[in-house]
């Protein structure tokens, strides 16, 4: 076990070298002189020196090469560089966005996967019942829908229509404790339904399925031979089984919360990493996009990992080697 | 060598078509199989199949998706695109059709005057009463409660309507941001106290209305084409006018012609003779850019832009000619034989003149929706119908964009699926049967691939390699990268489902019978992954569709004026568009999830009836 | 599960009826703004809704902007009296400055001629220039010795007393039309961000250790910019987070121009969605939008009737489409002349625009005065381009675009099509590539009008559409070969200072984000520079019509459409007013919530 988990650290390393240097190579390739876009305004006169000295304050005046070992090597010390468009240090620009998606994708793990859970449980044992049905086509029609239209949808009826929730944005500052806590709360609300909707198509069917798997078990019907309680059989029985799997994308998840929702937080301004980075991309912001990318492979190659090795410590029959 | 290669090659092929046909025939398996055979025992493709047609949804999902694709292909076959049409007048129009249909009523009566807006039409008979008609925008066609039968003029613009009574009072009604279906406090102030009115018109945004003296005043939007501003020489002389969006055409009382409006362009430089009092005019009308006038010898002078055709379509007539009419980019004239001639745009019908169209003695167009009148005080109709789903921001017909948008989003799906499956199938049957440092290296390669965060990467992409491409090549690009960014999920799909196969029983004992391994492979493991293979096309199909979207919508996929169902929801970003022309983003929207539904829903019953598990009784 | 819908739907109930009843009797401004950088202070990036917050929060400039646009001496509140001229021996201007007594920081501390001298040493630096900031100061004598860090003193900025300072304007930058704006420039908290630093008033003028300055430059730079706690302006700086700034009325604030106190208590400036601000507006998110020039969004705002205050007036500025006068076809003016006959303008405003926009002829925003003055004379001698195929292929045939593929036919304009292009003497084909940037229906208009219209004169015409960084590497990297477009789609917007100078002059045609178009033409050089040193409004006039004539033949960039900018505000908020000129923040003292 020990040995598998120090080969599989061994080779996560050069997998974040290789991806870290077709990263770097996707972003130089990308059109725009983010040294260019840096200077705005002030006389033509001294535009020279200014371009110049943005190139040399980004790191954009040495040869490619060493541009990135020298980011490779800032990364290594915790540093992430300078931002083009923000004028300040990548760590800077991204702490507050980053708190806030990992905030919102909390929201969404719990409610996709308590619902999850519970109805694919549901599902699963009463197999067929107009229960089950309704929810197989709703989560059909979930994986179906552009997240996009679903939050405009959301936006429309509950924004402007009705007028119940803010349509967009965050909470507001400098309120009263209560007052910004029900702030946040009503900010939440729109993306957290529209992030959940569309996650919750994929778990609950996930669930489900494992869930039948293991009602097909010899020891399910054992059980059942037995006279156990049907509550017991599925809940003490069967879901424990059922559970290793859904154990592991719960993981996969977890690592999802950092990299969040372009798109929903585009269509609700929300202040998150994907509205971040896709501003970053418009803008050729290099630092701040190569560094927000590698950081999102590394927790993708992470999580993935921890999911392995949580799957051979819950389920006895994965051997890992 | 050669030939050596062809003869492998061949084999593969032909054991794939044997794969194939056994797959989806039945029965053609007894021969062989006749050790094994028992009585009760379907072929496996029969349960597939008899599973998946009787499980209700995929019928659903069949007819969903066939339906979506018929929309797109056999409609957009009947109705053309031409990507760069666009008539800024119509845009965002409501869906509804019907704007030709004139109130029966009308019939046999005496028609004075018929004028149509953009997607309506109003009538006066003889007994001064108004007829509204066609479909309603901003209140052009309800008619206010003040009208009463004393109705001498009426003028459609393009949203408003405004009529002139025998007294000289004016009504407007309809849109009026810009003041233009009023009779403004500031023309009021111009005008003298005994000064009457006595002819109206109106166009884009503007209304103009002419004095007993011969002056003119415009009410309305007059910022753009400067309508506001009438010439001194000419005020206090004019007999009649007619309006377009950027210029009038005046006849003036000594029988010439006057424009105003904006100037410099091909409709300012009217004919000399027409200027210069060699010929009098009677009657002007004018297009959006050209003018036409009759002289008092049934003669017909045509002046302007040869846009569409108007200038040198122009047809050769040898009769006299007793009415003319202008549409907004067509022109007409009628003859004393009572026949209509036409030229000009006919992108919305604008000439196609009814058959029995015959013996006409008068003819109105304005805008796209044409009328004449014969002998018997019968109407008939032409141009512009409606609009089944209405028309976009630049007035494109909607339906037609869907259509054709359809076509480019199902097209660059299942590229862009084909792709991934190829790439799939082929990396994931390398590593899983090759297995050892192959296997390892690939799908190292695999998991560099997918840990690349895929939004962040597809933008990337298209922004950096789409830098120097048209917006076609564009949408082969994206087609492309969705394929070649999604393989590794196909890959590891296939390669794990190899790697099952080939520890099953029945596999092993086929080996030990000594069967060869390309006959294990071809007969029993390809089957499998094959299976496999189909239901992650089907889903994964169904994602595509929505990537292209949601791409197209943050404005990285398709480009207009190509249509795409995802870039024609990029107009949803706007809360005015969500709010009031909902046609625009609920029809894309509905097409989109219509067609992945469909898919889905094929590919969750194609899943379910190729499990084993589920073919347990 | 019921339980939980149930339990969620009730939640949902009870957060939609306590935000109905939030705090709505706060003394509270909100204010829908667009995305922010979060420089609060000049000299990094130009997001002009930055710009708002520095309107707000920094103030006693000793130069102001009237409702008219003209420059003013802000003797309400900050001078005491009209600073005294004098014009020096060598050609050289001197500005005397005295300042009021008892101005104070939100700190509590006097403002001082210090604190002004600061500002202009600073900003002229050789530091302030390493640590990416934009030098300002270019007229002042000295400024180029001490920019580039040769020498530690600043001749034409000096100190006289605790409330008086001087600044002297280099012979070279003289006369100027609005030389008010040399010494524009609002004080900076000098005993906050360089309480200790070595500011010498000497007859030489301000010396300076350049060691410490340029280690000031940085901490301004990465710590002030973002977070101007001391400032002066009507509001003092409480945070920006989350997007949102957030202000709070300045205690120690004197008055602005007219002697106004701010009377609202806090502002928040929210950025959000401009293709949602109406609604944003209409559902009660925020108090006040600026700047909408869409008509579903205005009609919105305007149906609600008294509920909202509407101010509308002329933009400042207009749409543009820069023509590169150093690349391909588009050298030749004639060729320049027929896109401008190509594109229907009027549709652009009528349909598109849905009857708010106007035509503009030339390089002049409807909001200026002297265009206001000069409306009938625009009209009457500049030519409007009108829309007209014809007369695109009459410019094109005086161009060297006039012949068949063969390079000698002469070109037959009835048959101009797709297939049948113009060629010239050399049989390079007469084409037009042109970069667009997102989408939006204007600019969709206009390539659709382009693409459609350009074959009926023989011309090629390829657009792309590119998102803006792309489009700006494009344009700023002209003198490179491997750029291929002629034409883009850009907008304009004039400062207080209407100078056209630097966007036409030849000196700057290798300096795109200055001269868009790249033009360098002899005689428009020496209007520019005629116009800039006009010494009487008579002057200045003439010479602008002179200017406008000239650019309207010349057509470096052309004018597609300009409009009226909305404002609109929650009637709530009392004393709404806007200009082109001054807008919500520079006015923001006259408002007041009900």
């Amino acid at each position: 076990m020990l040995r598998y988990i120090v080969k599989r650290i061994l080779s996560l390393i050069p997998v974040v070298f290789i991806i870290s240097i077709i990263l770097f190579g996707l972003i130089k390739v990308m059109p725009g002189d983010p040294a260019k876009l840096m200077v705005q305004g002030g006389r033509p006169e001294t535009y020279d020196a200014r371009v110049e000295a943005a190139r040399e304050s980004l790191g954009l005046d040495k040869d490619i090469v060493t541009q990135y070992v020298r980011w490779m090597g800032n990364l290594a010390h915790g540093d992430l560089g300078m931002s083009s468009t923000y004028h300040t240090e990548v760590k800077n620009v991204v702490a507050e966005p980053l708190k806030n998606t990992v905030f919102l994708n909390i929201f969404v793990l719990i409610f996709s996967l308590g619902i999850s859970i519970l109805v694919g449980i549901r599902s699963a044992v009463k197999k067929g019942s107009l229960f089950d049905q309704f929810w197989q086509v709703f989560t059909l029609i979930g994986m179906s829908v552009p997240t996009f239209f679903l939050g405009l949808c959301l936006i429309f009826i509950f924004s402007f229509k009705l007028g119940w929730l803010p349509s967009f944005g965050m909470p507001e500052q400098g309120l009263s404790t209560g007052a910004y806590i029900l702030s946040w709360i009503k900010h939440l609300i729109l993306p957290v339904t529209t992030l959940t909707i569309i996650q919750l198509a994929g778990t609950m069917r996930y669930v489900r399925n494992a869930m039948l798997e293991v009602l097909n078990l010899d020891f399910i019907r054992t059980a059942r031979s037995k006279g156990l309680s049907q509550k017991v059989i599925i809940y003490s029985h069967a879901f424990r089984n059922a559970l290793i799997p859904v154990v592991t994308i719960v993981i996969t998840q977890i690592g999802m919360l950092f990299s969040g929702s372009m798109i929903t937080e585009s269509v609700f301004k929300w202040n998150g990493l994907g509205y971040i980075l896709l501003q970053g991309l418009n803008a050729r912001d290099i630092w701040l996009v190569a560094s927000m990318n590698l950081f999102y492979v590394v927790i993708y190659l992470v999580s993935n990992f921890i999911a392995d090795i949580t799957y051979a410590l819950v389920d006895p029959r994965v051997k890992l080697d | 060598m050669a030939s050596k290669d062809n003869k492998q090659k061949q084999s593969i092929f032909s054991a794939f078509g044997r794969m194939f046909k056994r797959l989806f025939s039945f029965g053609g398996r007894k021969k062989e199989l006749n050790v094994f055979e028992e009585e009760e025992i379907k072929s496996p493709a029969k349960v597939i199949l008899s599973n998946f047609l009787h499980n209700k949804y995929t019928i659903i999902g069949a007819v969903l998706f066939i339906g979506i694709f018929s929309f797109s292909y056999i409609g957009g076959a009947f109705h053309k695109i031409d990507p760069l049409y666009h008539e800024s007048v119509l845009q965002n129009i409501g869906p509804g059709k019907g704007y030709l249909k004139y109130p029966s009523e009308l019939e046999g009566k005496n028609i004075v005057q018929i004028s149509s807006g953009i997607t309506f039409s109003v009538g006066l008979t003889d007994e001064g009463k108004v007829y509204a008609w066609g479909k309603d925008t901003d209140g052009a066609t309800e008619l206010p409660n003040e009208l009463g039968t004393d109705i001498v003029k009426i003028a459609a613009g393009d949203r408003h309507v405004v009529a002139l009574t025998d007294t000289g009072e004016f009504i407007g009604w309809g849109k009026n941001d810009f003041h233009q279906a009023e009779l403004t406090y500031e023309v009021k102030a111009l005008m003298a106290e005994d000064e009457k009115l006595v002819d109206i018109t109106a166009n884009d945004l503007y209304s103009a209305v002419l004095s007993d003296k011969g002056k003119l005043y415009v009410m309305g939007a007059t910022n753009a084409n400067g309508m506001d501003y009438v010439p001194e020489e000419i005020q206090g002389k004019i007999k009649s006018m007619d309006a377009s969006s950027y210029n009038m055409v005046l006849v003036l009382k000594d029988g010439t012609i006057a424009t105003m409006g904006a100037v410099g362009n091909e409709f300012s430089k009217v004919p000399k003779e027409l200027t210069d009092g060699s010929v009098k005019v009677i009657k002007a009308k004018m297009s959006a850019s050209n003018g036409i006038a009759l002289d008092e010898e049934g003669k017909v002078h045509v002046w302007g832009s040869n846009e569409n055709g108007l200038m040198s379509n122009i047809p050769q007539v040898d009769e006299k000619i007793i009415d003319i009419a202008a549409g907004r980019s067509s022109l007409y004239m009628v003859g004393e034989s009572g026949k209509v001639y036409a030229w000009g745009s006919n992108s919305l019908n604008e000439i196609n003149i009814p058959k029995d169209a015959k013996n006409i003695k008068q003819i109105f167009a304005s805008y796209f929706q044409m009328y004449a009148v014969d002998d018997n005080n019968q109407i008939h109709a032409w141009g512009n119908n409606g609009y089944v789903l209405g028309t976009d921001v630049q007035g494109r017909d909607y339906l037609t964009r869907l259509m054709h948008g359809g076509r480019v989003t199902l097209v660059v799906g299942i590229i862009a699926v084909v792709i991934e499956t190829f790439l799939g199938l082929l990396i994931g049957m390398i590593a899983g049967f090759k297995g050892g440092k192959i296997d390892n290296l690939l799908m190292r390669f695999a998991e560099i691939i997918s840990s690349i965060p895929f939004m962040p990467l597809v933008i990337t992409l298209s922004a950096s390699l789409g830098n120097s491409m048209t917006s076609d090549q564009k949408m082969y690009l994206i087609m492309i990268i969705l394929g070649v960014i999604a393989w590794p999920g196909m890959a590891r799909l296939v390669r794990a489902q190899i790697l099952i196969e080939r520890e099953k029983d029945f596999v092993l004992a086929a080996r030990a019978l000594g069967i060869k391994e390309r006959s294990i492979v071809i007969r029993h493991i390809l089957p499998n992954v094959m299976n496999i293979c189909i239901v992650n096309m089907t889903l994964s199909y169904a994602d595509k569709m929505l990537m292209e979207a949601a791409l197209s919508f943050l404005g990285f996929g398709v480009q207009d004026p190509m249509p795409s169902w995802g870039n024609m929801l990029n107009g949803a970003q706007k809360a005015t568009v969500i709010e009031n022309y909902w046609w625009q983003w609920i029809t894309p929207a509905v097409c989109v999830v219509i067609a992945a539904l469909g898919i889905n829903l094929i590919g969750d019953a194609l899943r379910e009836a190729l499990d084993p598990k589920e073919n347990e009784k | 599960m019921k339980k939980l819908l149930t339990l969620a739907a009730a939640a949902l109930m009870a957060v939609s009826l306590a935000g109905c009843g939030g705090e709505k009797n706060e003394n509270k401004l909100v204010v829908g703004t667009q995305d922010m950088n979060g420089d609060f202070v000049d000299g990094v990036t130009n997001n002009s809704y930055d710009a708002d917050v520095r309107k707000l929060i920094h103030g006693y400039n000793p130069v102001d902007v009237d409702n008219d646009g003209n420059l003013i001496w802000e003797t309400k509140v900050t001078l005491d009296g009209d600073p005294k001229t004098e014009e020096n021996k060598d050609g050289s201007k001197t500005f005397t400055i005295k300042l009021k007594d008892g101005l104070k920081w939100n700190d509590g501390e006097p403002v001082t001629a210090d604190d002004y001298v600061f500002n202009f040493v600073l900003r002229a630096s050789n530091g302030w220039t390493k640590a990416g900031c934009n030098p300002t100061g270019v007229e002042i004598v000295g400024f180029n010795q001490f920019n580039e860090g040769k020498t530690d003193v600043l001749a034409g900025v000096k100190k006289i007393d605790d409330l008086t300072f001087s600044v002297t304007i280099s012979k070279e930058n003289l006369p100027y039309y609005w030389e008010k704006r040399f010494v524009m420039g609002e004080p900076l908290p000098k005993h906050v961000l360089a309480k200790d630093a070595k500011f010498e008033a000497t007859d030489e003028g301000t010396k300076v250790n350049l060691k410490e300055l340029a280690d000031v430059a940085v901490n301004v730079k990465n710590d002030y910019i973002k977070n101007p706690t001391v400032t002066c302006g009507a509001y003092s700086f409480k945070g920006y987070k989350n997007k949102q700034v957030q202000l709070e009325a300045n205690k120690e604030y004197a008055g602005d121009w007219k002697g106004k106190k701010p009377a609202i208590e806090k502002i928040v400036m929210k950025s959000l969605d401009a293709d949602k601000d109406a609604d944003t507006l209409v559902a009660g998110e925020v108090d006040l939008i600026f700047g909408v020039v869409e008509a579903e969004k205005i009609d919105k705002v305007k149906e609600k009737g008294d509920a909202y205050t509407v101010v509308h007036y002329p933009r400042n500025g207009y749409g543009t489409m820069p023509l590169s006068c150093y690349y391909g076809a588009t050298q030749d003016v004639n060729v320049r002349h027929a896109i401008g006959y190509l594109i229907n303008t009027d549709s652009i405003s009528n349909a598109a625009m849905k009857g708010y926009g106007y035509a503009c002829y030339s390089d002049y925003g409807p909001a200026q005065k002297v265009y206001q003055k000069n409306k009938e004379w625009v009209k009457k001698e500049l030519n409007p381009y009108t829309f007209s195929i014809d007369k695109a292929n009459e410019a094109l045939n005086e161009s060297p675009y006039r012949f068949e593929k063969d390079g000698s036919t002469p070109f037959d304009s009835s048959k101009a099509s797709a297939d049948y292009l113009r060629y010239n003497e050399k049989g390079e084909v007469l084409s037009i590539s042109h970069i667009g940037t997102e989408k939006n229906p204007i600019t969709d208009n206009i390539k659709l009008q382009l693409t459609k219209n350009a074959p009926l004169v023989g011309m090629k015409y390829e657009i792309t559409v590119k998102d803006f960084a792309t489009m700006i590497k494009c344009y700023s990297e002209k003198q490179k070969s491997d750029v291929q477009y002629n034409v883009y789609n850009m907008a304009t917007a004039y400062t207080e200072v209407p100078d056209p100078h630097d966007e036409v002059h030849g000196k700057y045609a290798e300096y795109p984000n200055y001269n868009p178009s790249g033009i360098n033409d002899d005689e428009l050089n020496k209007i520019v520079e005629k116009l800039r040193a006009s010494s009487s409004t008579e002057e200045y006039e003439a010479n602008w019509k002179e200017y406008q004539k000239r650019w309207n033949y010349l057509l470096p960039v052309i004018p597609t459409y300009t409009n009226d900018y909305y404002d609109f505000a929650s009637s709530k908020v009392k004393g709404f007013k806007t200009t082109p000129f001054r807008n919500w923040a520079k006015n923001i003292c006259n408002f007041t919530i009900e």
